[in-house]
């Protein structure tokens, strides 16, 4: 059985859908991608995005969430602390 | 009866040396894991951080009992009068015991939370029945040292076995650094046992914990800077 993840391992998950699929993805898309419920993702793309890690992009009635340069280093940084915790069986 | 000093004379200040590298290594991983558990709010990053930051106490108070004891008893003994030097000794006698059971008690408490934290399931009724255990144990080291170093290489065996457990489910070069790593600290364990054979197992023991911390920081570099 899967344990469950920690806010590392949600917010890793939310940037890395948005990276994979180019640098910007549609928030149903998105909550797809990262396994989370309506109100979760809401409140993590609130705060991802108080902090500079993502935006928002309206386009022709359309919206997106997309990945900033903040947000691109952020995730290499939550992946050395993947690594870190991994290499010790956390 | 307890022995006072267990490093031969030679290498005296330069265990210390060791000592204060450890410190410095086991305070940056602590920080780096206080930092982890800034983002991820997850309660073991939180105990990791402060298991490491357990470990740097426990050999602040160590370095600081043993240059009392290299440093002032022995200049003392030098200059002093006999009376004078016999109360000096009585006292650091008292600050060394009180120094080393905090070092011993901390540095314990420390590796077994990381033991802890490795292996995820445990009841608050075992780990209470082990902290009480870790004290008695610590208590008992005080006449007969080689009890502390049994304890601390039994918990690092279970801690090395999980580590192990954990790098065959998935080989990667940063499991492997972190099992040797404990696994030196682990073989100066048995160094320090044997002390009573030759006060030259001491700088063997030292030794072992300088290539395991080195380990230890290599993987926090390695991995932090790729």
């Amino acid at each position: 059985m899967k344990s469950r993840r920690d806010r590392i391992d949600v917010i890793y998950d939310i940037l890395s859908a948005i990276e994979k699929e180019g640098g910007q993805i549609k928030p149903t898309r998105l909550m797809y991608k990262s396994n989370l419920s309506h109100k979760l993702m809401k409140s993590h793309i609130q705060n991802l995005t108080e902090r500079g890690v993502i935006e928002e992009i309206t386009t022709k009635k359309k919206k997106y969430i997309a990945i900033t340069e903040d947000g691109k280093k952020f995730i290499s940084e939550l992946r050395k602390m993947k690594r870190f915790l991994d290499s010790f069986g956390l | 009866m307890f022995r006072l000093i267990f490093s031969p004379k030679w290498f005296y200040g330069i265990d210390i040396i060791f000592e204060i590298f450890f410190v410095l290594i086991t305070l940056l991983i602590s920080f780096y894991g206080y930092k982890i558990y800034n983002l991820s709010r997850n309660k073991e990053h939180k105990y990791f951080s402060i298991s490491f930051l357990l470990i740097a106490t426990s050999f602040i108070f160590k370095i600081l009992t043993n240059f009392d004891i290299y440093f002032n008893v022995f200049r003392t003994l030098r200059i002093g009068f006999h009376t004078i030097v016999l109360s000096y000794l009585y006292n650091s006698g008292i600050l060394y015991v009180s120094g080393l059971f905090i070092y011993k008690f901390l540095t314990t408490l420390a590796f077994f939370g990381l033991f802890l934290l490795t292996t995820k399931k445990h009841s608050k009724n075992d780990i209470y029945l082990i902290i009480y255990l870790i004290l008695i144990s610590t208590i008992f080291s005080s006449f007969a040292y080689y009890i502390f170093h049994i304890t601390l290489a039994i918990i690092l065996f279970f801690l090395c076995t999980h580590l192990y457990d954990n790098y065959k489910k998935r080989k990667s070069a940063s499991k492997f650094l972190v099992l040797l790593a404990f696994l030196m600290i682990l073989a100066s364990q048995f160094a320090f046992m044997i002390i009573f054979l030759a006060m030259e197992f001491y700088v063997v023991g030292e030794i072992f914990l300088l290539i395991g911390y080195f380990i230890l920081l290599y993987n926090y570099l390695m991995v932090s800077r790729k």
